[in-house]
């Protein structure tokens, strides 16, 4: 019998630093890892064959990871087939695997359909901050010509596009952690910044056998950026909503936090 | 609106994410002027200048709530705070005026300042209250 645990947030939101965290706790995340950029110096820690799986999916759904509207996708048999193989190898040859890709978040309710007792590690950030470092690594790519320009180019003429992408990723998971909450983990990255004892927390909680890492091994505090200013913002009901979905996060890794409060060793 | 109507970005909606776009371009070739310093380690590199922008950030934060809260009246009476105020809150637009290297400077000050100010009021009795509070804790998990 194998456990699974996923990890799943939005882009920018130190979902990277996290799984290599618990990658070098001894979590398996992928037989091919994608390589590491300028935007994510120490790697992504990405399973190639679960980032292609996703990406066929979204683009049989004629959709990008570039998501800013609410997904039902539609799966074909050959992919449900591929999602098995990929669970029955793992299955196979790790005692405890996981994966990490922030495309998760929009395919969580189909992962949990093959894998009923999968565990998930939600990480989030705050919208400001993530949409201002996907901003970043978006004009960036922009400026060096790397990558679509027609992509990079919605950052800048669609309004508010990257906070409509938070929402829509954010929101997947919110409704998620509702349907699932005995088998979801919801931490925010300043958490896991300010010490809290992520390895730690996902032991007690479901007996996974990490080895306990020391936070600061593997978090660089100075890689990430945040916003010096406050977000803008086009239309004020997406800010209204943002904060909304902003508040129903902070509630769950509050009860976390409360969950785990009185036996939290001193970090 | 309903997000099923149509929207079309207004000249303003425009202009905002023009000048966002601009501000990261203004970044972006400030840090190659430097010659590939993300690679080369350069003091000004595209993450250092961040990381120095936004302890400038802190130490504005800080400093204001010092002078608001109830330690504010006694924290004024000490030079060395009023100097900190003085640079960095009565002049809010003096960076914006400065060269790429004064800025850097500016930036780097404010960071050590920053640093000096934490290490002094995390110590003494004052201390224990500071670092009973999550954010003070932050600032000096990131800063020391």
């Amino acid at each position: 019998m194998s456990d699974q645990l996923i990890i799943a947030g939005f882009h920018r939101s130190g979902t990277s630093a996290t799984a290599r965290l618990l990658h070098r706790a001894g979590l398996f995340l992928g037989y091919e890892l994608l390589e590491a950029l300028p935007s994510n110096p120490y790697g992504h820690f990405e399973d190639r064959e679960i980032v292609n799986l996703h990406t066929r999916i979204l683009a049989d759904n004629d959709r990008t990871w570039a998501l800013d509207e609410p997904l039902l996708p539609v799966v074909g048999q050959q992919r449900w087939s591929l999602m098995q193989r990929i669970i029955d190898r793992r299955n196979s040859e790790h005692s405890l695997w996981g994966f990490k890709d922030p495309r998760a978040c929009l395919f969580m309710m189909l992962w949990k359909h093959l894998l009923p007792d999968a565990k998930v590690l939600i990480v989030y950030r705050h919208f400001s901050n993530s949409t201002y470092s996907l901003g970043q690594r978006h004009s960036s790519d922009m400026f060096l010509g790397r990558g679509s320009a027609h992509v990079h180019r919605r950052f800048w003429e669609e309004p508010d596009f990257a906070l409509k992408m938070w929402l829509v990723h954010n929101n997947a998971l919110l409704a998620f952690a509702r349907a699932f909450p005995q088998d979801t983990m919801t931490v925010s990255l300043d958490m896991i910044r300010d010490g809290f004892p992520v390895v730690w927390a996902l032991n007690r909680r479901w007996n996974l056998n990490l080895v306990d890492v020391p936070i600061a091994e593997a978090f660089d505090q100075s890689i990430s950026v945040r916003r010096v200013r406050r977000q803008p913002v086009s239309d004020k009901e997406w800010g209204e909503r943002a904060r909304d979905t902003w508040s129903r996060l902070e509630e769950l890794s509050g009860q976390t936090e409360m969950a785990l409060r009185k036996e939290v060793p001193v970090v | 609106m309903s997000e099923n109507d149509f929207y079309t970005p207004t000249d303003l909606d425009r202009l905002r994410m023009e000048n966002e776009l601009l501000a990261f371009e203004v970044r972006f070739l400030k840090a190659r002027s430097g010659g590939q310093p993300e690679v080369a380690g350069s003091p000004v590199s595209l993450s250092r200048m961040t990381h120095l922008e936004e302890a400038e950030t802190d130490l504005k934060l800080l400093l204001r709530r010092i002078q608001n809260s109830p330690l504010g009246p006694v924290a004024r009476t000490n030079k060395n705070f009023r100097t900190l105020s003085e640079r960095y809150l009565r002049q809010p637009d003096r960076a914006l005026a400065m060269s790429p290297a004064q800025r850097t400077v500016y930036l780097e000050g404010a960071e050590k300042d920053l640093k000096l100010l934490l290490r002094r009021l995390g110590r003494g009795p004052l201390g224990v209250a500071f670092k009973r509070r999550k954010s003070f804790r932050t600032l000096q998990e990131r800063y020391l």
